[in-house]
């Protein structure tokens, strides 16, 4: 908690200070965002953000609700960061659940998308899978290797410990100072 | 402390992870679980979800389980203080006896606004809502 907190102070007395244009106030803020992101998931334990959930969901089956209340219930084969996903074997059902489709694959737009409903199991997997990867990470840089994975997407679960931070908000902003 | 902490959606949530909370959606549907985890769009993972309906004084619930919910149909999400949960003059029935009514009072609602839309539209000078794109 305490490193969030000093983070915070550092980068929002910048925000105050600097007087640039617009553009460069919204960077500023997704850079905040990002970092609010990225202390929240290095001071708890393992976490999983929504969209690594859904990845770790492939070829489970899952129920895909649209906005439109229309339901896709399938196994998942693909998705991407927009929640653009591919699904096979599926059954559709109309909004109000008397008409049904049965639909060998299909393609959903991830902005169509009201929520999903995946197995329970798939949490726990899912942290367990995280801690061993982490240990495998630990043990591995302890022999030779240094951090590889530093900067990767998905990558700041796997802190070292605290003071970490700092300089993977330094290698992640973008636009600051332009 | 709470003042360093911006008004940023992570910003907000952080506090709330790992508690029960409620979440009310666009279409009117209100979820309980714990808050799992989010992100920067309010995405969220909700587990041990159960799904509430209510009518007058009376509610019932159904478990619905692993839930990730796209952000933009969130509407409110807000903690449930463990305390006093019990303490909510509310009296739980079977979901399959309080659905119809439900499902009924639902019904009721959407007629209702469809009635006042078109006499917005047709006498007030309003124009229609939910057209195509509206959704979205």
């Amino acid at each position: 908690m305490s490193i969030e907190i000093a983070g915070e102070r550092r980068i929002s007395s910048r925000v105050v200070r600097r007087k640039g244009p617009r553009r460069v106030q919204q960077d500023q803020a997704d850079i905040l965002e990002a970092t609010l992101l990225a202390s929240f998931f290095l001071t708890t334990t393992v976490k999983m953000l929504p969209l690594s959930l859904l990845n770790a969901a492939q070829n489970k089956p899952m129920l895909v609700e649209l906005k439109n209340g229309e339901t896709f219930n399938g196994h998942l084969v693909n998705c991407d960061n927009f929640m653009n996903i591919t699904l096979r074997e599926v059954y559709q059902t109309n909004a109000e659940g008397d008409k049904f489709w049965q639909l060998k694959e299909c393609y959903i737009r991830g902005s169509t998308i009201k929520y999903l409903r995946v197995p329970e199991p798939l949490l726990d997997a899912v942290k367990d899978e995280q801690n061993r990867a982490r240990e495998a990470g630990r043990n591995a840089r302890g022999g030779h290797s240094g951090g590889g994975n530093r900067g990767g997407r998905g990558a700041p679960m796997r802190g070292r410990g605290g003071a970490r931070g700092a300089p993977m908000r330094g290698g992640r902003g973008r636009g600051r100072g332009m | 402390m709470d003042s360093l902490i911006p008004f940023t959606t992570s910003g907000s949530l952080v506090d709330c992870v790992d508690r029960k909370m409620l979440v009310v959606l666009r279409d009117g549907r209100k979820l309980q679980g714990v808050l799992r985890s989010y992100d920067q769009f309010a995405n969220l993972v909700l587990e041990d979800t159960v799904e509430r309906i209510y009518h007058q004084d009376v509610f019932a619930e159904l478990h619905r389980g692993l839930f990730l919910i796209r952000g933009e149909n969130v509407v409110l999400l807000g903690e449930i203080d463990l305390d006093q949960e019990d303490d909510v003059p509310l009296r739980q029935v079977e979901w399959a006896v309080l659905e119809a009514y439900h499902k009924a009072e639902v019904l009721d609602k959407k007629q209702r606004e469809e009635a006042k839309a078109q006499i917005l539209f047709e006498r007030r000078g309003f124009c229609k809502e939910g057209g195509e794109g509206d959704g979205y």
